[in-house]
């Protein structure tokens, strides 16, 4: 069978770290900046895996390991200060915590 | 391999086009979750068995718990129409192609083909235990500290929250 090759797989946690970038900076509502982070760290550990895929070695994924656990701690914080937001201000826009108005 | 690799990298790189594009919070997760399940598949197919599996159970298990919060995406939502069948075509049918390639890289013998080094479980557990140590205990230490304050910061305070919720 045909190998990946390595590029492929660089372009495609390119193209998903843009796209969650893209998110955080389109988006307003709190919920989705919090889904745009968890992406980019998903496609920073793809890169990692892909790394150790190609040169072998547990170093890599133990980055993988890291990143995941990074991403789980920071969706659980967000997620947490994003339902207090939304108990005490009634709504999830990050632009109304910076006083902008629509 | 490398078949399942070039369809789950499009399934992945699709919904997650999709959550820039998508209205409502609770479609986006959708999109989201399958996003993070295809690029699981994906790594599980480019030979990092064990820590696919890992990420696959958290992911799902932090879906399941978002889906759960208890008035946080329902009101978030404010929408019933997401249950209509026709919003749940798309994700279905590529959630059943993501499965079918789980089911199809589960059975084959695990990184045969695409990239060239597979890294056994018992290696990744011996670089956890061994050399990076305090790394683990540390991201682990970081896990807890942050579901307890995120447990403290949901908490209702009965004098501030009183009457909303």
């Amino acid at each position: 069978m045909a190998e990946v090759p390595l590029v492929h797989g660089l372009l495609l946690t390119t193209g998903l770290f843009a796209l969650g970038l893209l998110i955080v900076l389109v988006r307003r509502n709190i919920a989705f900046l919090l889904m745009g982070l968890v992406a980019m760290f998903n496609a920073a550990g793809l890169a990692l895996v892909l790394g150790t895929a190609r040169w072998g070695g547990a170093d890599g994924q133990v980055l993988f390991f890291v990143t995941l656990i990074v991403a789980v701690a920071l969706a659980a914080v967000g997620a947490a200060l994003a339902l207090r937001m939304l108990r005490q201000r009634g709504s999830l826009d990050a632009a109304a915590l910076v006083g902008r108005r629509r | 391999m490398t078949v399942v690799f070039y369809i789950a990298a499009a399934i992945a790189l699709a919904s997650t086009a999709a959550v820039v594009f998508t209205g409502s919070p609770v479609r986006a997760l959708r999109w989201l979750a399958l996003s993070l399940l295809a690029s699981a598949v994906l790594a599980y197919a480019v030979a990092a068995p064990l820590v696919a599996a890992v990420a696959l159970a958290l992911h799902l298990a932090a879906m399941v718990l978002a889906y759960r919060l208890p008035d946080g995406w329902a009101m978030v939502a404010r929408e019933r129409r997401w249950r209509v069948p026709r919003t749940w075509v798309v994700p279905g049918v590529l959630v059943t192609l993501v499965l079918i390639e789980l089911i199809y890289v589960l059975g084959v013998n695990v990184g045969a083909g695409s990239l060239r080094a597979t890294v056994s479980a018992a290696a990744l557990g011996t670089a956890l235990a061994g050399p990076y140590a305090v790394t683990a205990v540390l991201a682990l230490l970081l896990a807890v500290t942050a579901l307890i304050a995120g447990l403290h910061l949901v908490r209702r305070v009965p004098g501030r929250d009183a009457g909303d919720g």
